[in-house]
């Protein structure tokens, strides 16, 4: 009864998803801070002037459409965008109070703090389940096996994998499906024990029913790891984040932040008509 | 269906389509045949002395092989006994001790200029990668040339040794693995590199237990594919290890090998010798087959896990 009561009241027409307003979604604590960030590859700038905070204990998603220069923010988070030869950030990221650019944590221990999962799962294939967990901690110097065997269980269990595989945790990490194997390196993630968990579209290889899996594992995740989400679904961004960052090309085709709020806000009372078109539908 | 027939062509036009089809279809099939044909062709003309020189080699080559011939040293005959010919132990024994040696040195070596390779980025990286290069394509003579001018005076005072074998089998096998090692850490997909980094490892890390047990069963098919390049080889020994009619243990002393123990018996003078030349040629084709069957299986393995 209270199922088709709530259906009727949902049921008038909205283009964009309806997102429940619950005001006060994550601390007002900051766990990053952007402030004029940019991003260019050999000159050629890819994202321009991001100013936003990232919310200790929330779920911030980036959305816009392709080419809004989303994934090559978040990449920026954890400096894993070094690897590409010419690129150069600008302005100012600050992890809880040190400067990422500027010098004020090694990027290997940033890195450790800010942890990633990807968009195609990728355990190390030639690990096992069990090492997998471990790799970070052990790759970071950590070699009490107490301290390992505890993570084991710990990382598996908050990545809600443990019950499926805690019978062979010594099986190839390749002998799991698409789904527990991104929930694996989920738990590979948490198992250094990261401020903050970068997740670029974490669901765009799995089928319906893994991602459902995930993004509700993302709930109770929050609770120990801020999460910072890219996502090319606006429905997902909708269900999962707390803080919405909506970025989209400019005309020289770089990455603008368009409009940063509240999810809720973003998606019932966009305060830009850009932002308020791509939640319509009308692109992207 | 009805509004896609209002783009379609007209009935008559679509069956004089279908009409030429059918008439071409038969022009089709037979040009198809006749290259069919002449690829046939092509391969009977390439496996033909394939064949038989793998059939002639097992042929007159188990005709040779027995107990004593694997057994017993190399001996010279004689006018009063032209079949004394022993074995080919020293040869066995030289060919194990240097090849052994030689893979055995080849392989660190091997592998560290290829992880180093592949992290080398410009021009220095592209440089050496081009150098190891030509080195595989260098005919393997030269690196014989190389021992035997430059370190056999100097190094080897001048005397016949199996480390002045090993020297030039290690030099030729060190670019393969080399290069094997390279190709087969680029093959790693990037994103474990990024996974590793993203863990706050540091890139060496990353290399050591990430990048190269995915790579492993690559590398080894290389080392494996340089194994039976240099027990096959006989240019760079020749000149350098001697003619010992003695199983030396000792890689220092004169030697023996396989290839060249071939090369010497096909110049003999008696009709045994010249036949007991195709009885290694047997060995030596089963212990390549051997090699490179165990570097299928691994591959194959790898592929399955």
């Amino acid at each position: 009864m209270e199922m088709s009561m709530e259906m009727k009241e949902n049921s008038t027409i909205h283009l964009a998803p309806v997102v429940q307003d619950d005001a006060q979604r994550g601390s007002s604590e900051v766990a990053m801070r952007l402030n004029d960030v940019s991003v260019a590859f050999s000159g050629k700038t890819v994202v321009r002037g991001a100013t936003f905070d990232v919310r200790k204990g929330a779920v911030t998603a980036m959305i816009g459409p392709s080419g809004s220069g989303k994934t090559t923010l978040l990449r920026a988070l954890n400096r894993l965008h070094d690897l590409t030869p010419g690129a150069e950030v600008k302005g100012q990221i600050l992890l809880g109070q040190d400067d990422v650019y500027g010098g004020g944590i090694p990027t290997p221990i940033l890195r450790a703090r800010v942890g990633m999962v990807f968009q195609r799962p990728n355990p190390f294939p030639t690990m096992s389940i069990a090492d997998n967990v471990t790799s970070g901690l052990r790759f970071n110097g950590v070699k009490d096996k107490k301290k390992l065997e505890e993570a084991i269980e710990a990382s598996l269990w908050a990545a809600a994998l443990w019950d499926s595989v805690k019978d062979r945790l010594k099986a190839p990490a390749s002998t799991l499906s698409g789904g527990e194997q991104q929930r694996l390196c989920i738990a590979r993630a948490l198992a250094v024990e990261p401020d903050v968990l970068l997740m670029d579209e974490p669901t765009s290889s799995l089928d319906p029913i893994s991602t459902q899996r995930i993004e509700d594992l993302m709930q109770d995740l929050k609770k120990i790891v801020t999460i910072v989400i890219v996502t090319h679904n606006m429905q997902q961004a909708a269900r999962v984040s707390d803080d919405c960052a909506f970025l989209l090309m400019a005309e020289d085709r770089a990455g603008e932040l368009i409009e940063f709020a509240p999810t809720a806000k973003i998606f019932n009372d966009p305060q830009d008509s850009r932002t308020l078109d791509y939640i319509q539908g009308r692109f992207g | 269906m009805t509004t896609m027939t209002s783009n379609m062509p007209e009935t008559d036009s679509r069956l004089d389509l279908q009409q030429l089809m059918r008439q071409k279809y038969r022009r089709r099939v037979i040009v198809g045949n006749i290259i069919l044909a002449f690829v046939m062709a092509a391969l009977v003309v390439a496996l033909i002395p394939l064949l038989s020189i793998v059939i002639s080699v097992i042929d007159r080559g188990s005709k040779v092989l027995s107990t004593a011939f694997l057994t017993q040293v190399q001996q010279d005959p004689f006018a009063f006994d032209p079949y004394a010919i022993g074995g080919v132990w020293n040869a066995i024994v030289g060919s194990l001790v240097m090849d052994g040696i030689a893979i055995g040195a080849a392989i660190p070596l091997g592998i560290f200029s290829g992880v180093i390779l592949s992290d080398a980025k410009g021009k220095i990286g592209t440089t050496i990668h081009r150098i190891f290069d030509v080195m595989i394509g260098l005919p393997s003579i030269l690196f014989g040339l190389f021992v035997f001018f430059v370190l056999l005076g100097p190094v080897f005072n001048n005397a016949y040794s199996g480390m002045a074998g090993v020297i030039a089998l290690t030099l030729m096998s060190i670019p393969l693995i080399a290069v094997a090692t390279e190709s087969a850490i680029s093959a790693v997909p990037p994103t474990l590199n990024e996974a590793g980094l993203a863990l706050g490892a540091l890139p060496s890390r990353v290399m050591w237990n990430i990048k190269l047990p995915a790579a492993r069963p690559a590398i080894l098919t290389g080392v494996l594919l340089a194994l039976s390049r240099a027990v096959g080889e006989t240019a760079p020994v020749l000149f350098v290890i001697g003619q010992s009619r003695e199983a030396n243990w000792n890689p220092a002393a004169e030697q023996s090998s396989l290839p060249t123990l071939t090369f010497q018996y096909l110049q003999g003078f008696f009709p045994s010798q010249r036949e007991a030349a195709w009885g290694i040629a047997l060995i030596l084709m089963t212990v390549v087959f051997l090699v490179n069957l165990t570097s299928r299986i691994i591959s194959a393995r790898s592929q399955r896990g």
